[in-house]
């Protein structure tokens, strides 16, 4: 009897223990997380935040880093540059063959060329942030004024990349919060461009926005600089023929204004070459100038892929991204590297370089160099050239031990095949890129390039084009292409062309200039000259010959597909299904 | 299969014979561990008293008036009498569990009980656990698991081994699991191990060794034809021929270094692979406890050939498993019961280095034509663009063992306080269970070589070597992984039968269960339950249970939910009108209403609005990344649980004395269903939306069983049939809306896994039919490629033509049929499965029925593609080298029947006449021979039509003995 009252006193304690020790038991554990109060409550969390709005223009904006298209760059659907065809489910190939489709092209995923919703992303944070900065105890007013200022040129950097991309977009003000906000419609495209001016002017009166982020260690951060260049380039997109045009790339009844201006206006050529002026002077007064050392063969590369602390003084905007990140998904297939080659340059990009007496290399006919001598067809051509496209025959590994390209195949079993040629390395074309990857030639090299968005040579051209639409050919174009060709060893712009031909000139300028920088694909487009990606595309196949020549035989690899409708890209199936009223761009 | 076992061929193949050696070689031993503790048992034995009754063989005297609806039924926390139950239960007994040979208990249950759903996976050892659901698909929200328990605690169905099951129950409606309330809606299957009794003890041993295959593998062309094929793909694609007049003339004759015709499936994949079984346990006991351990061995190797070739090592999938159960009744002092019951599992599973889903597709991707297995003495094959050469990928890359080990263990002691009020009892129940993970990576790779002819010597010329030989290397242990749960409970029971025909049963109590997994945050659930049954002259019966339980998964406030239910019973057989009938032994009907829910979301905590650490990005011009904050998914603060509404009617009856009948009705609202607002939400909003419960489904089904047995005196023979017919509907969620006149874009209204697609409508047969029909905006299309029908005839065909097309793999109907005859000692048992409307879409498998696309090969499902030359009897579009997307996308042209019907299990058995036994001091001798998925019938008969790519699902033949003394 004894046990069993001690046994149901133990029973009775195991009751009340647990219905009294458990009143916590379901509540969630401590986080280490950030609520909304506590994220604004030390400037240290709110930088983070800034931080934070970078994360995916980093990636979207990436030169260097390919991380479009399946990894292959935006040059491969132009005609720079051509996308290894064994990559068949690549965007790229979808292009070639006219079968990509907004799940392709516009979706999350990282595949297509654009993911739509992150821009919405990007411009809600930097919203959020702009409207609680204020709310942060323990920053100056100063760095709020900044904070503010690069929020705002982060949301028109995100309409230029949507308006470029969409035509008119939505245009949200503030952060949304219910859902009976969320029916916004497509803005016309002068409401939006509008709104970028406005936004960027904003920006620019801001007394606390430095020109120059004032210390190295925020390189990589927005400044004024480039919110005076952005000016320029969505005006240069303004008067170019695609939006400034009095009728739609396609049929749009009704909705034309969503895709162009329905109106002509040259003015908008003048507004955007006095832009770039401003710009530019803006620029050259706080610390800018074009990279234009006595070396003229080394100015391109450190303009294009240096960082400030290594004497890149043009460099306007661009990012790092740490350390060998898709190294092989720019590299050459085959070759000591051993990429991956989702983007190789093509004979159409090779042909846009001139020699440096300022003639050019005829290809119509097969080339023989002599004995010995495989570099021969390229000898003179542009240093931008040699600095932007390793071809066969050329010094690919400068440093001991050395290394040149093999890009040729034995004319016979007699003639041993290159290393890097198609049969050996399975590389299908004749050149790999170059750029961005100077001085990490060897495989074990660490990669840390350059993610380069703008950079002063660009406000040049593009004043030298507006100029040039503006008023036709004059000193004012003729004097900043000039400063571009010159300072690479290139001999100055022919007096003697008249519009017509400065403009195709400049637009070939602006190929070899800004090549691999993600200008070609949107040039093309703004410039309405949409057979530029029809093709036909070029390659050259190299033979060694029994007697140490070399045959270069141009070829016509293939022809792409291109529609008009293509001008501008589709909104995502799944963003206009979504029932609120989303109008798509035409023909998709 | 004997003569097919000695037929080796080579050398290789004598591993094949050590290994059967080896397997015998444990047999004989075992045999002998089982003669010595024979003689020992039976020594022991000599001084037991006579056996009384055990609680097994009182059941076992049923009532013959109600069949198999006598006896005792597991119910939530509890046994009842069968008569008693007023909710949805259905059983299995061990005895047929017993009859499968399977490693993973899941795999036992196919067919056998009505309204229970397994999907068949892949049979790679150690990981071939089959999915279920209960009655259907209820819901499109996260967890559709059912709740599973084994002996009342939540564990891994597969954790216990076949041999150790008393019985396996499937509480299906809302009455029969509104005790566990917050986990329920997705339907409870409890498992009840076998424990010890009062008497004297038995030993039984089950020996079992045999051999496993594949239910079948995919074929793909030869290189003969792969070679033309290939040739008009690229043709297709206005691409010169690749492979010329010569080329094709050397795959035609063959030549195995310069024109190979490899099957890389032969090369790769044994024709079969052993199996071993050994399990001995024992129980048994006296008045103050009585115990049933045991302890169990298995040996289950893979399929993969060659792969004995490493010196110390095997590549191949292999699964070791020991496992052991020992459950305790103890009673301690007078009125205090202890049950002590332990468990656990000790795994060690082998497999080649590289993820098993990547070797298989190398089998599936490698063209034969390209190179042969070894193009040199100890020289694999490869080319730089088919570097992992499928036999070396399998052996020459190292290997990865999986260690995994578990341990439950759970006791309950219970106080019966009938001394101080009658009918009163109380306990508390505690489990701890613990699991631990870990796999080994040992790591190399292998140089792969192409091999030209010289033109001048005819000697083979070696390519530079893709790849380099490296050793074996040891990865630091990876995939570290564990999980404890502690499970706390305290009830009190009250039994009371007044005015003799009233009788009260009441169950009150508490529960908590802690679950940690890894360093994940706990997963608490606490609940206060309770139940009422009541009984009127043991002809109606009433029930009413509920439990308001709580998760830690919702915000204060919102964490508990009262989950009520009611269900009652009438035994007509019982009335006076029915009474004696000799048509009706026995009829009851019964309903019930429920209400359960489920508590488990996807996003943990989505009430609470947090700042989350984002990805890095590089400010300046060092190496450091800076990460930024950022708004994680918007809070939900209203986040709730989903609800079910279950309802059921339902009739058992017994008829002519001889036929069992069940009948069930039933329909499920499920509401609050976690529904993502992605579809409807603009990307301006510019934030990630929480899923809102707004989610409805309605399933709604009939399910039937029949037994009918006959026992004469020297045969017996039984039948027992199943059936069930389960649609599921809908009702409501959040989806994009689509433009006018393409309305059955939408799936609301229809199945939760119902199929979308285009509809094909043959071929395009030329260019002026291209030019006649609504463009297609896919791609570029050509005569030969899939032309769809243009469903909201607004001229195009795109997205918004997609629309429903056939049913998914889960079955609207589901059938269960066993066979047994005896005849003396030898009896034959067969089970059968079959699995109607429902269909396999071969587009989710595009690695075997996409031709050529990325570089693979040519199944030989693809049979006549178009060409202008057979445009009018093709039955595959065209070929092409490109990754069609026209083709290649849902649509119906890739949706198959999969209707099957297979032989679960075929067992043939003799028990030694009891004369015999007894004369070597046993009490049962059983051998038997036994096949599991013997037989596929299928319209499909390509793979197994459940388990289609990967490794494959795996039939065997056992020749076993079971012995008891």
């Amino acid at each position: 009897m004894k046990q069993n009252i001690i046994l149901i006193a133990i029973v009775a304690a195991l009751f009340i223990r647990m219905f009294t020790s458990c009143q916590n038991f379901l509540e969630m554990p401590a986080q280490t997380s950030f609520n909304v109060d506590s994220v604004f409550s030390k400037y240290q969390n709110a930088e983070r935040l800034l931080f934070d709005l970078y994360q995916f223009q980093g990636k979207a904006l990436a030169t260097a880093h390919n991380m479009k298209l399946n990894s292959s760059a935006i040059a491969d659907i132009t005609d720079e540059a051509i996308c290894y065809v064994a990559q068949n489910g690549y965007t790229a190939n979808r292009v070639y063959a006219g079968s990509v489709t907004s799940t392709w092209f516009t979706v999350n995923g990282g595949n297509g060329e654009d993911i739509y919703d992150n821009h919405w992303k990007t411009i809600r944070k930097a919203l959020i942030l702009q409207q609680n900065i204020d709310r942060v105890p323990d920053a100056t007013k100063e760095v709020k004024e900044r904070i503010k200022a690069e929020c705002s040129t982060m949301i028109a950097f995100e309409y230029f990349e949507m308006f470029i991309r969409y035509g008119g977009v939505p245009i949200v003000r503030k952060p949304l919060n219910d859902a009976s906000e969320y029916a916004i419609l497509r803005s016309p495209v002068d409401s939006v461009y509008q709104y970028i001016i406005k936004l960027l002017d904003t920006s620019i009166a801001n007394p606390d926005f430095p020109a120059k982020v004032p210390d190295e260690k925020e390189f990589g951060r927005l400044t004024k600089a480039f919110a005076y260049g952005l000016k320029a380039k969505t005006m240069l997109y303004a008067a170019s023929p695609l939006f400034n045009s009095d009728r739609p790339y396609t049929d749009f009844s009704g909705n034309e204004k969503l895709v162009c201006f329905m109106t002509y206006d040259k003015n908008r050529w003048k507004l955007a070459a006095d832009a770039a002026k401003e710009a530019i002077t803006y620029c050259e007064s706080n610390g800018y100038s074009i990279v234009n050392n006595a070396d003229k063969t080394k100015n391109y590369k450190i303009a294009c892929e240096d960082r400030p602390k290594f004497g890149n003084t043009e460099c306007i905007f661009g990012t790092y991204q740490g350390t060998n990140i898709d190294k092989l998904y720019w590299t050459g297939r085959g070759t000591n590297m051993s990429g991956y080659s989702p983007t190789e340059p093509t004979q159409n990009q090779v042909e846009k370089y001139q020699n440096t007496d300022g003639t050019s290399v005829d290809w119509t006919n097969t080339i023989t160099t002599p004995a010995n001598d495989p570099t021969f067809p390229y000898k003179k051509l542009d240093p931008r050239f040699h600095q932007s496209i390793a071809y066969n025959g050329c010094l690919w590994i400068t440093t001991a031990p050395t290394y040149n390209l093999q890009i040729y195949d034995g004319v016979d079993a007699s003639v041993a095949n290159g290393l890097n040629g198609p049969i050996v390395a399975k590389t299908q074309f004749a050149y790999f890129p170059r750029k961005f990857l100077n001085g990490y030639e060897v495989t074990s090299a660490p990669w840390t390039p350059l993610s380069i968005y703008m950079r002063l040579a660009e406000l040049y051209l593009i004043e030298a084009e507006a100029s040039n639409e503006a008023d036709g050919p004059s000193e004012r174009a003729f004097t900043r292409l000039d400063v571009i060709r010159t300072r690479t060893g290139m001999p100055t712009v022919s007096r003697t062309l008249d519009q017509a031909k400065l403009r195709k000139f400049i637009e070939n300028e602006r190929s070899v200039e800004l090549f691999l920088e993600n200008h070609r694909y949107f040039d093309v487009k703004r410039l309405k000259i949409g057979d530029v990606f029809k093709g036909p595309i070029y390659d050259v196949r190299i033979i060694k010959q029994k007697n140490n020549t070399y045959t270069y035989t141009k070829y016509k690899y293939h022809d792409r597909a291109w529609f008009n409708h293509w001008y501008l890209h589709p909104f995502p199936y799944s963003e206009v299904n979504k029932g609120y009223g989303l109008i798509q761009n035409p023909g998709w | 299969m004997v003569i097919h076992l000695l037929n080796f061929q080579n050398f290789k193949e004598m591993t094949k014979i050590k290994l059967i050696i080896i397997h015998i070689s444990k047999i004989l031993s075992l045999l002998a561990i089982i003669l010595w503790c024979r003689t020992a048992s039976a020594q022991n034995n000599k001084t037991t008293e006579p056996a009384p009754l055990s609680p097994k063989t009182q059941t076992a005297q049923k009532d013959s008036l109600q069949g198999s609806f006598s006896g005792l039924q597991p119910i939530a926390y509890g046994t009842v009498k069968k008569e008693s139950v007023s909710s949805s239960i259905s059983t299995i007994g061990g005895k047929e569990i017993g009859k499968n040979t399977v490693f993973s208990l899941g795999n036992a249950l196919y067919g056998r009980i009505p309204g229970l759903t397994l999907s068949q996976n892949g049979g790679e050892p150690g990981n071939d656990a089959p999915g279920f659901s209960v009655r259907g698909v209820g819901t499109f929200g996260w967890a559709h698991a059912p709740l599973i328990l084994v002996d009342g605690f939540e564990r891994d169905l597969n954790s216990v081994s076949v041999f150790d099951v008393e019985n396996i129950s499937v509480l299906k409606d809302g009455a029969a699991t509104a005790l566990y309330g917050l986990k329920a809606a997705n339907g409870v299957i409890a498992v009840t191990t076998k424990r010890g009794f009062v008497g004297k003890s038995k030993v039984s041993v089950d020996l079992s060794q045999g051999v496993q295959a594949p239910i079948r593998l995919p074929e793909f062309v030869n290189s003969s034809q792969f070679v033309r094929m290939y040739n008009q793909a690229l043709v297709n694609d206005g691409l010169p021929e690749r492979y010329t007049a010569t080329d094709i003339a050397g795959y035609d004759s063959g030549d195995p270094l310069y024109y190979p015709n490899v099957n890389w499936m032969k090369e790769t994949i044994r024709d079969f692979s052993p199996m071993t079984s050994v399990n001995v346990s024992s129980r048994g006991g006296n008045k103050v406890a009585q115990y049933y351990v045991s302890l169990g061995y298995l040996n289950s190797t893979g399929i993969y050939r060659n792969t004995e070739m490493n010196d110390g090592y095997s590549t191949n999938s292999n699964l070791n498993r020991i496992n052991f159960r020992s459950n305790i009744d103890v009673n301690v002092v007078r009125d205090l019961t202890l049950r002590l019951n332990l468990g656990g599992q000790i795994n060690d599973a082998n497999s080649p280095r590289p993820a098993t889903a990547d070797i298989w597709n190398r089998i599936y991707d490698y063209p034969g034509h390209l190179f042969p297995v070894w193009v040199g003495e100890n020289l694999y094959g490869g080319t730089s663009t088919y570097p992992e050469n499928p036999v070396g990928y399998i052996n020459g890359r190292g290997y990865r063992s999986n260690h995994n080990r578990f341990f439950q263990s759970d006791f309950d002691l219970k106080y019966d306080l009938g001394r101080y009020i009658k009918g009163l009892s109380a306990g508390v129940r505690v489990g701890f269970d613990n699991q631990y993970s870990v796999n080994d990576y040992w790591t190399k790779t292998f140089a792969a070589f192409s091999v030209t002819k010289d033109p001048a010597t005819g000697n083979p010329v070696y390519s530079a070597p893709v790849g380099a030989n490296t050793n074996l290397v040891y990865t630091s242990p990876t995939g570290d992984s564990q999980y404890r749960r502690s499970t706390v409970e305290a009830y009190t029971e009250y039994n009371h039968t007044f005015a003799e025909k009233h009788q009260l049963n009441i169950l009150l109590m508490y529960n908590q269960s802690h679950y940690v997994v890894g360093k994940e945050n706990p997963y608490n659930n606490q609940a206060i339950n309770g139940r009422i049954q009541y009984s009127y002259d043991s002809r109606f019966y009433g029930e009413l249970s509920a439990s308001y339980s709580g998760s830690e998964a919702f915000d204060v406030g919102k964490r508990f939910g009262l989950f009520p239910a009611i269900s009652g019973a009438w035994i007509l057989s019982k009335e006076n009108f029915l009474k004696d009938n000799s048509m009706i032994n026995y009829l009851k009907l019964r309903g019930s209403a429920g209400m359960v829910g489920t508590g488990k979301v996807e996003t943990r905590f989505a009430y609470r609005q947090l700042y989350v650490g984002s990805g890095t990005y590089y400010f300046g011009s060092s190496n450091a990344g800076i990460s930024g904050l950022t708004e994680s998914t918007i809070s939900n603060p209203d986040l709730t649980f989903e609800k079910s509404y279950q309802y059921e009617i339902g009739m058992d009856a017994r008829l002519f004395n001889t036929v069992d009948l069940t009948v069930s009705v039933f329909r499920q609202d499920r509401k609050d269903i976690l529904t993502s607002q992605s579809t409807t939400v603009p990307a301006i909003f510019g934030g990630s939306l929480p899923s809102i419960n707004k989610g409805k489904v309605r399933n709604q089904g009939i399910e039937a069983s029949l037994l009918w047995d006959k026992k004469l005196k020297d045969f017996g023979f039984f039948t027992r049939f199943n059936i069930s017919y389960i649609k599921d509907k809908v009702v409501s969620m959040e989806e994009e809306v689509v433009p006018k006149g393409s309305e059955y874009y939408y799936r609301t209204g229809q199945p939760v896994y119902y199929s979308y697609g285009l509809q094909a409508i043959g071929y395009f047969q030329s260019a002026d039919d291209i030019a006649q029909s609504p463009v297609q905006q896919f791609g570029p299309v050509q005569p030969g490629d899939l032309k769809y029908a243009d469903r909201n005839k607004d001229g195009v065909i795109n997205n918004y033509d997609v629309g429903p097309i056939c049913n998914g793999t889960i079955p609207t109907l589901e059938m269960g049929f066993e066979l047994g005859f005896n005849y003396k000692g030898f009896d034959i048992q067969a089970m059968f499965q079959a699995q109607l409307d429902r269909y396999i879409n071969l587009a989710s498998y595009g690695n075997i029925f996409f031709p050529l696309r990325t570089n693979q090969k040519i199944s030989a499902y693809v049979k006549d593609p178009w060409t202008v030359e057979n445009k009018d009897y093709a039955q595959y579009p065209r070929l092409s080298t490109m990754d069609n997307s026209n083709n290649y996308r849902n649509s119906s042209f890739w949706y198959k029947n999969g209707d099957f019907l297979k032989l679960r299990s075929l067992e043939i058995g003799y028990t030694l006449a009891s004369s015999l036994t007894k004369s070597i001091k046993l009490s049962e001798a059983r051998i038997f021979l036994r096949g599991m998925n013997v037989l596929t019938l299928d319209h499909f008969k390509f793979t197994d039509p459940e388990s289609i790519s990967g490794y494959p699902a795996m039939k065997s033949y056992n020749i076993g003995l079971k012995v008891q003394f």
